[in-house]
């Protein structure tokens, strides 16, 4: 008869409709069957089954029988009879029972005479009501349950009401800040004398190199920010104009500067590392002077400048040997019985040196850019002699310069992997040598660039196997692996190659499709600040 | 000998950084130090395992990031932002 409905957490039971109308029916069914009782057939079947047939006479011997009643008989010969109080309280208890219980079944006055039971019980407007009843006790569920609805949206509401005005403020404050970055930016053409006053009170020497270089970067950044910054460049502009210069000033000094220029913070960590390294110094120094081997050294240091000053007059008479070829041709002096000294990784050692009259090195720098995703990158200046090698060989020159850069990325790379050489970390030099080798190469590998080839070895102009005798290996070659165009010769802190290396390659390295010798690039790691 | 004379040799300098072990201050306040964890824009989360600085511009400093999948970069620490803090 009841069921649930559901709405969130709560659960309200209102009457099912067709519950109901079943159990009238059921209702209904019985009442009949009830009338059909007294039917002269029906009553003829229980007498035939034996039971007691209700007459005056049983009816009376049963009045009788009620304590609550009084027989009497009228002098007209009539019969009457009456009841105690006792009785017509349970008479009309009875009967308000019955009436109830017709009530509660829909079956109307019970005390109406028997006739069809269209007429009688089943009374469509009862039933109606009934429905009518129930509907507006489902309406009234509804209600309810509408009315928590609402609450829980307008709770809702609220809270989303809240959520978007915060959000709102942010965006608010985040665009003001943002074009107010910009105008620095924008307006720095007219606010360059307020910036280098902020520079100057600012603080030092080392702030002016990064406001320079800042002043390089802005037509940089400009570029980058005009495609996101139209709708914020007024406001910007009205915010900075609202400023008054000590405000500019302050703002480009404390938020731009480290904005744009990453450069301001290493000065800044530099020079508070310079000053910490002066300090210890400084301490050092200071300890060391009240000691007693400092006396001791002073004194072994100038008996060794005694004899320093005796040697170089012993050498006197051999300096004639090394006179110059030519002392008045106004060219730099040449002399004739000393090695040529080769500028930084061309130095050889002892009597293994280049041989003479080969061309000093030339010099390739690598520059460092930052792009606008703070990435680092190491670009190298390719000389022309390696971009026409690559030419010769079939090879683009921006593919070529490509390569390089990759070459040069992965060995940055390499290098923060492992570190400054540290003894106790890595051990001998070439231990250090060899591990640095190691991470270059895989870093290298893992690219998998079909035309940088790792630890390539090479038997009289061709590709040859990995330790075979008389092979000699680079550590870098690139383009082909059977035509390279370039090969790579890496050497970190001390090591610079063998003469016997140099020849190995001029004989074995492939050479050009010209016929002439393909160029090496001699990648010279400097030595760490602590080294 | 004639051939080893006519070698094309260049001299290719790279300039590495020194190395920075103690936790660094940027001018945001942001305090970074070896294995913090740290977020850029195009390569996720990372965590530093070096920082460094140059003897000339840009002389940074620059965090050297391990994002994972062998996918380093270096890195001007004004554009990440810390993530989680060793």
């Amino acid at each position: 008869m009841l069921e649930k409905l559901a709405f969130g957490n709560n659960a309200l039971v209102v009457p099912s409709w067709s519950n109901l109308m079943t159990d009238n029916a059921n209702k209904l069914g019985d009442q009949r069957n009830d009338r059909a009782e007294h039917r002269p057939d029906k009553v003829s079947e229980r007498l035939s089954k034996g039971a007691p047939e209700v007459n005056n006479d049983n009816l009376r011997a049963a009045n009788k029988a009620n304590p609550n009643r009084t027989d009497t008989v009228s002098p007209d010969g009539k019969s009457r009879f009456s009841l105690t109080d006792e009785g017509r309280s349970t008479e009309k208890q009875v009967r308000a029972a019955q009436e109830k219980a017709y009530k509660d079944a829909g079956l109307g006055d019970p005390h109406k005479p028997i006739g069809k039971p269209s007429e009688s019980s089943f009374d469509p407007h009862k039933v109606s009501e009934q429905a009518v009843k129930a509907l507006n006790k489902i309406l009234d569920s509804g209600k309810s349950v509408v009315s928590e609805g609402s609450k829980l949206w307008q709770g809702a509401h609220n809270g989303m009401h809240e959520a978007v005005n915060e959000t709102v403020q942010s965006v608010s404050v985040a665009k003001d800040y943002y074009g107010t970055a910009l105008a620095g930016k924008v307006n720095l053409g007219t606010d360059v004398k307020e910036f280098a006053g902020a520079i100057s009170k600012g603080v030092s020497q080392s702030l002016g190199t990064a406001g320079d270089y800042y002043f390089r970067q802005v037509p940089k950044g400009e570029a980058n920010l005009g495609k996101d910054i139209g709708t914020t460049s007024k406001t910007a502009s009205d915010h900075w104009n609202s400023l008054d210069t000590e405000q500019k000033g302050h703002f480009v000094g404390k938020e731009v500067v480290p904005l744009l220029v990453p450069g301001a913070v290493g000065i800044v960590a530099k020079e508070i590392q310079g000053a910490n390294l002066i300090a210890k110094t400084g301490e050092a120094i200071t300890a060391f002077s009240s000691s007693e081997n400092f006396a001791a050294i002073e004194q072994k240091m100038a008996q060794l400048q005694g004899h320093i000053q005796k040697i170089s007059q012993l050498a006197k008479p051999l300096e004639p040997a090394y006179a110059t070829v030519s002392d008045t041709s106004g060219r730099p002096a040449i002399y004739a019985e000393t090695p040529k000294p080769d500028d930084g990784i061309l130095m050889m050692k002892g009597d293994k040196g280049l041989p003479q009259g080969i061309q000093p090195s030339e010099k390739v720098h690598v520059s460092r850019t930052v792009d606008s995703k703070a990435v680092v990158s190491h670009k190298i200046d390719v000389p022309e002699e390696v971009l026409k090698a690559a030419e010769k060989q079939g090879l683009d020159r921006a593919t070529a310069q490509e390569k390089l850069q990759k070459v040069a990325e992965s060995i940055k790379n390499a290098h923060y992997q492992i570190g400054d050489y540290d003894p106790k970390v890595h051990g001998t030099e070439r231990a250090y040598g060899n591990k640095f080798h190691e991470i270059l190469r895989e870093n290298l590998n893992k690219q998998a660039d079909p035309w940088v080839h790792t630890e390539a070895s090479y038997l009289k102009g061709n590709q040859s196997e990995w330790g075979k005798l008389g092979t000699s290996r680079v550590d870098i070659s690139l383009g082909d692996k059977n035509e390279p165009f370039a090969s790579l010769c890496l050497k970190t802190l001390k090591a610079v190659p063998s003469a016997q290396q140099e020849r190995g390659w001029v004989r074995n390295l492939p050479k050009l499709k010209d016929g002439t010798i393909a160029p090496r690039l001699h990648v010279k790691l400097p030595l760490g600040a602590d080294l | 000998m004639t051939e080893e004379k006519e070698i094309p040799r260049f001299e290719m300098v790279m300039k590495l950084p020194y190395f920075i072990t103690e936790p660094i201050k940027l001018d945001n306040g942001t305090v970074l130090g070896i294995g913090d964890d740290v977020e850029h824009v195009d390569f996720g989360r990372g965590t530093i395992i070096r920082i460094g600085a140059y003897d000339e511009e840009p002389v940074g400093p620059f965090i050297f990031v391990d994002f994972g999948n062998d996918v380093r970069k270096e890195l001007d620490p004004s554009y990440t932002h810390i993530v989680k803090k060793v």
